[in-house]
């Protein structure tokens, strides 16, 4: 038997026993039929009876109608208590004579997006939402928070404008993000000291939490170590202040989901007339095996592709296709599937702000002869056709130092630093602010770097930019046998194209003379490269939006005048060509980064210097907004992304040059384990979850208290009291 | 007395004989002798003293003589009138009422009762005479001791119809009037009136110098109100129809019909009036014995 929707936290267990309510209209069924079953006599002596009947009538009419109520009770009373009545807290006890402060959290993570009936999770929150607000005691004020990474206050301050509140709560919107429950709790504390500040007649805390205990919330390990200290501090905080922290689980176990966890291009940039690949992979977090599932892949919105894939439970899956641009300009990727109860993370975008080419710019410290000149093998072999080819995808353009100042460097993917000498603080100014935008910057040291200079200016030292990825120290010198690299497993992606090639000459590759570099403590340094004396030969680290790749040999046949040995035979070795590659793939890697975030992060870019005060931005959901630029002028941003999609930006006066930014999900939310209720910090008190309210678990059932003596205990009295009432009216009988 | 074997039930006769009534009766003037009757004649004047003998009834001791004397005399009284006894039968409506358990109509009951008194009356050579009533005086016969006179009471008894209202207080005066003689008036009705009228009628009888009897006849169902279903009560008389759950009202309609008696009762009392309860599934001639029993040892 189903049990009921509970109604202001009533339920019964076994609903169609209620059918029975029918028969507690018998007793008056049966007053009435013995009434129409009446005798007729004559009678003589009426004078006395009328006398008698005009005494008693009153009285007479009181003790049937209440003899009749009795008996009625006693059937609902039966009937009721068959019918399994049960008391559900939803924390919603009136609590006489105290006004309360409720806060009202909403848990506005994508899971709540899983749709297990033709309601889904967020607008079941709402609407439990509406109904804590419906059925709380007058005099009452809430607060409305948003659980989202993160946390959003909705309604700071307690309202007590209900049909307020119940549109403000019909006007949430999903913010297709992740959840931070320890600065959702803080949020929480925050509004509560506010309140008791300014609105100290709300003598009770209460704190609803509407969600789906998605595991990669609420947790023990969803939060960081120290988030996780401080929600332990915070709670502690509540609990002595005597909130109750009631959690309404929506959540529903097993719950099986398919989610595009990542879609990307497997090529360093992208440029025109080249085949990129597109790969995209998709997990299983169910535990239903897959098996031939489309995944669609879409370019620039039109279908191109579809592959199937199979996937076994809590397993994973990669699907690709290959394409080739033909022109260039912002374009877009898309992956797509099907098949499951969350639609949002079934979708994936990958903007690609497609080139003609990939332009290097050159910067050459050294001087001499064009052949022993720092970059002359570099050009060679980023460009064998040295300016011939106009389809060259790569375009390396030389400059001397100065050209640093000199040249737009905004046109440039790459700047590759050859032996240059010093920086100027200028320079490593203009270097930061190149990096920030998501330029990759090689560094190619030689004879002529000043270690100290570079520490100074761009190291970690006081005052630099800490640009590098370590820190520069003397050359040393090999003296017999020449140094040679260690590839370090081939970890680094600038070395993996040599695993298993060992013929190919990297590992004979001889160098004699080096930049010795201690690496920067730095998270994000790696050392791709090393010497066999241990000291790195090839590091690198992120920096800004780009990357910066720190070579500690020259790329010229630099002499040392002292061996007259060159620092290395690598130039000319036949690593040379594949690792210079792979360094620029590393270097641009990071190119258009920024038109792929994920969602709730800052989109922006600069304002180009004809585009005019303001741009239009398109959202996912079709809105256009006018966004200017911040208050140097230069740049605009966008906070606003929690939706996933496209976010298209237009400048006003450059109709043509748009950007399309892809806005994704951080699909940790897609995993919709949910937390066991047992597994909450003790300061929560759990109650009903989905099922509870719709459909009746069988162990939910001892969560609830039971009601029936509730009906008994009256049944009982009602009987007692039938009998004392029949037995009165008896005795007048005689 | 073949012709009606209704009213003058055998059995009840010969158990009126059987208590040898007939031996203790004195039936003045005509009758003399070992018997008495219950029933007294009037208009006694004294004749003459004679000494007492034991045996004799001390209601005739001349106290005054004794007084004076010290001895014991009883007085003879010259002459004892024939009696002169009326029946007066209620036939109105509500003495047609008869309940499931009782035998006879409170009607028939007291036709039976009057029958078997006129017998008895007639056979001690008394008059006796009927008059049937209900709010006016339907049929009277004058007093009679002719033994023949028994045919016509009892056919008078016969057609008797009860249809009308009752109302005793005008009749009973109206026959207080109409009867000259000193008698013994014997009322037989369930005197469904209003009391204080009746009593009032009842007082001009007596204010005649009557001895009234009356013989409250009812049926058992109204002295017991047994119903225990919904019942719709058919008022006669012309009162209105009642539709009512009967136990509910037991107790309150017992104490209307105690009080209604009591008010009786105590009337006839004041007034020195006999008063008879009867009921109708009681044995007619153990209510008449008993009677009949108490007056002769009052006389």
């Amino acid at each position: 038997m189903p049990p009921s929707t509970p109604l202001f936290g009533f339920g019964f267990g076994a609903v169609p026993m209620l059918w029975w309510l029918v028969a507690a209209g018998a007793p008056l069924v049966i007053y009435l039929w013995t009434k129409r079953r009446y005798r007729e006599v004559p009678w003589a002596a009426m004078e006395y009876l009328l006398a008698a009947i005009q005494k008693n009538a009153r009285r007479v009419q009181l003790e049937q109608w209440l003899l009749l109520l009795i008996r009625t009770l006693i059937v609902v009373c039966v009937v009721l208590a068959l019918a399994e009545p049960y008391w559900q807290d939803l924390g919603l006890k009136p609590h006489v004579g105290e006004r309360a402060h409720k806060v009202i959290v909403i848990d506005a993570s994508y899971s709540m997006a899983y749709k297990p009936t033709d309601v889904d999770r967020f607008e079941r929150a709402k609407e439990l939402a509406a109904q804590i607000v419906a059925e709380s005691a007058p005099g009452d004020g809430f607060t409305l928070l948003e659980l989202a990474d993160p946390p959003r206050v909705v309604v700071g301050t307690p309202s007590f404008e209900r049909q307020d509140l119940t549109a403000e709560i019909k006007s949430l919107k999903l913010l297709q993000g992740g959840g931070d429950l320890p600065g959702t709790i803080e949020k929480v504390q925050e509004t509560l000291d506010r309140a008791r500040r300014e609105q100290p007649k709300l003598a009770r805390q209460e704190v609803y939490f509407l969600t789906d205990l998605g595991r990669n919330t609420w947790g023990p390990n969803a939060a960081a170590a120290r988030s996780a200290s401080a929600l332990r501090e915070h709670l502690q905080a509540l609990k002595a202040a005597n909130t109750p922290l009631v959690v309404i689980d929506l959540g529903q176990p097993h719950s099986e989901n398919l989610a595009i966890t990542d879609l990307r291009c497997l090529d360093p940039y992208f440029t025109v007339g080249r085949d990129l690949t597109l790969e995209a992979t998709v997990k299983n977090y169910g535990r239903q095996v897959r098996t031939q599932l489309p995944v669609e892949f879409l370019i620039d919105g039109r279908r191109q592709s579809e592959q199937l894939v199979d996937l076994r439970s809590d397993g994973e899956a990669t699907a690709s296709m290959t394409f080739r641009f033909d022109r260039a300009g912002p374009h877009t990727a898309e992956a797509k599937i099907s098949g499951d109860l969350l639609d949002l993370d079934n979708h994936r975008w990958l903007s690609l702000p497609v080139q003609d080419a990939v332009r290097v710019l050159l910067v050459d410290g050294s001087v001499g002869e064009e052949s022993q000149s720092a970059s002359y093998y570099l050009r060679l072999a980023l460009d064998p056709d040295n300016g011939a080819n106009p389809h060259a995808q790569i375009q390396p353009e030389i400059a001397s130092e100065g050209g640093l100042t000199d040249l737009d460097l905004k046109k440039f993917d790459c700047i590759y630093l050859c032996n240059v000498g010093q920086f100027t603080a200028g320079e490593a100014k203009i270097l930061e602010r190149y990096l920030q935008q998501g330029g990759g910057l090689v560094f190619f040291l030689g004879d002529r770097v000043n270690a100290e200079r570079y520490n100074r200016e761009l190291g970690n030292a006081p005052g630099g930019l800490n640009l590098l990825p370590g820190k520069l120290d003397q050359p040393v010198k090999a003296k017999s046998p020449p140094y040679a690299f260690n590839p370090l497993d081939y970890k680094n992606p600038i070395v993996v194209p040599f695993r298993g090639r060992e013929d190919a000459g990297l590992l004979t590759t001889p160098t004699f003379r080096y930049f010795r570099v201690e690496p920067s403590p730095d998270a994000g340094v790696q050392v791709a490269l090393a010497f066999d004396s241990g000291d790195p030969a090839i590091l690198e680290k992120p920096a800004g939006r780009g990357r910066v790749v720190l070579v500690t040999i020259p790329a010229a046949a630099t002499i040392d005048p002292d061996t007259k040995y060159p620092w290395t035979m690598w130039p000319r070795w036949p690593s040379f060509l594949p690792l210079v590659k792979e360094i620029l793939a590393t270097a641009v890697n990071r190119r258009g980064q920024e038109f792929n975030v994920l969602v709730g992060r800052e989109i922006g870019g600069l304002f180009p210097v004809a585009a005019g005060a303001s741009l239009a931005l398109t959202t996912p959901d079709g809105r256009t907004e006018t966004v200017r630029p911040s208050a140097a002028g230069d740049r605009w941003t966008y906070q606003d992304t929690y939706r996933s999609g496209l976010y298209q930006a237009t400048y006003a006066s450059l109709p043509n040059q748009t950007q399309i930014f892809s806005v994704n999900l951080n699909t940790a939310e897609s995993d919709l384990t949910k937390l066991d209720a047992s597994e909450l910090p003790p300061e929560f008190i759990a109650r009903s979850n989905w099922q509870d309210l719709d459909a009746r678990p069988a162990l939910e059932i001892a969560a609830r208290e039971s009601l029936q003596l509730w009906f008994l205990y009256p049944l009982l009295a009602l009987v007692l009291l039938e009998t004392f009432v029949a037995w009165r009216i008896g005795r007048r009988a005689g | 007395m073949d012709d009606s074997p209704n009213y003058l039930n055998p059995s009840t006769l010969a158990r009126l004989h059987g208590l040898e009534l007939r031996a203790r009766l004195i039936v003045e003037g005509y009758v003399s002798g070992v018997h008495r009757s219950p029933f007294h004649g009037f208009s006694i004047e004294f004749a003459e003293h004679r000494e007492y003998v034991p045996g004799d009834d001390l209601r005739y001791v001349d106290w005054k003589v004794f007084g004076k004397t010290d001895k014991i005399y009883l007085k003879q009284y010259e002459e004892e009138t024939n009696l002169v006894s009326y029946l007066l039968l209620d036939t109105s409506e509500s003495m047609r009422y008869q309940s499931d358990g009782a035998p006879l109509s409170k009607l028939e009951y007291a036709q039976c009762a009057a029958a078997a008194l006129s017998y008895l009356i007639l056979q001690q050579q008394d008059s006796v005479g009927l008059v049937t009533f209900d709010r006016e005086v339907r049929a009277l016969v004058r007093a009679s001791s002719n033994p023949s006179h028994l045919k016509q009471l009892l056919h008078v008894m016969e057609e008797s119809r009860p249809e009308r209202k009752t109302s005793t207080g005008p009749i009973f005066h109206d026959l207080a009037e109409r009867l000259k003689k000193r008698g013994l008036v014997l009322i037989f009705s369930d005197l469904f009136d209003d009391v204080a009228a009746m009593m009032a009628g009842l007082k001009h009888f007596r204010h005649r110098r009557h001895e009234v009897v009356i013989f409250h006849v009812l049926d058992p169902a109204e002295l017991e109100f047994p119903f225990t279903r919904p019942t719709r009560f058919q008022g006669m008389e012309q009162m209105p129809d009642v539709m009512t759950d009967p136990r509910a009202l037991r107790k309150a309609y017992l104490a209307e019909f105690a009080g209604f008696l009591n008010r009786v009762q105590t009337g006839c009392r004041n007034q020195r009036i006999d008063y008879v309860p009867m009921r109708t599934d009681q044995p007619l001639d153990v209510v008449l014995s008993t009677y009949l029993a108490s007056r002769m040892t009052r006389t």
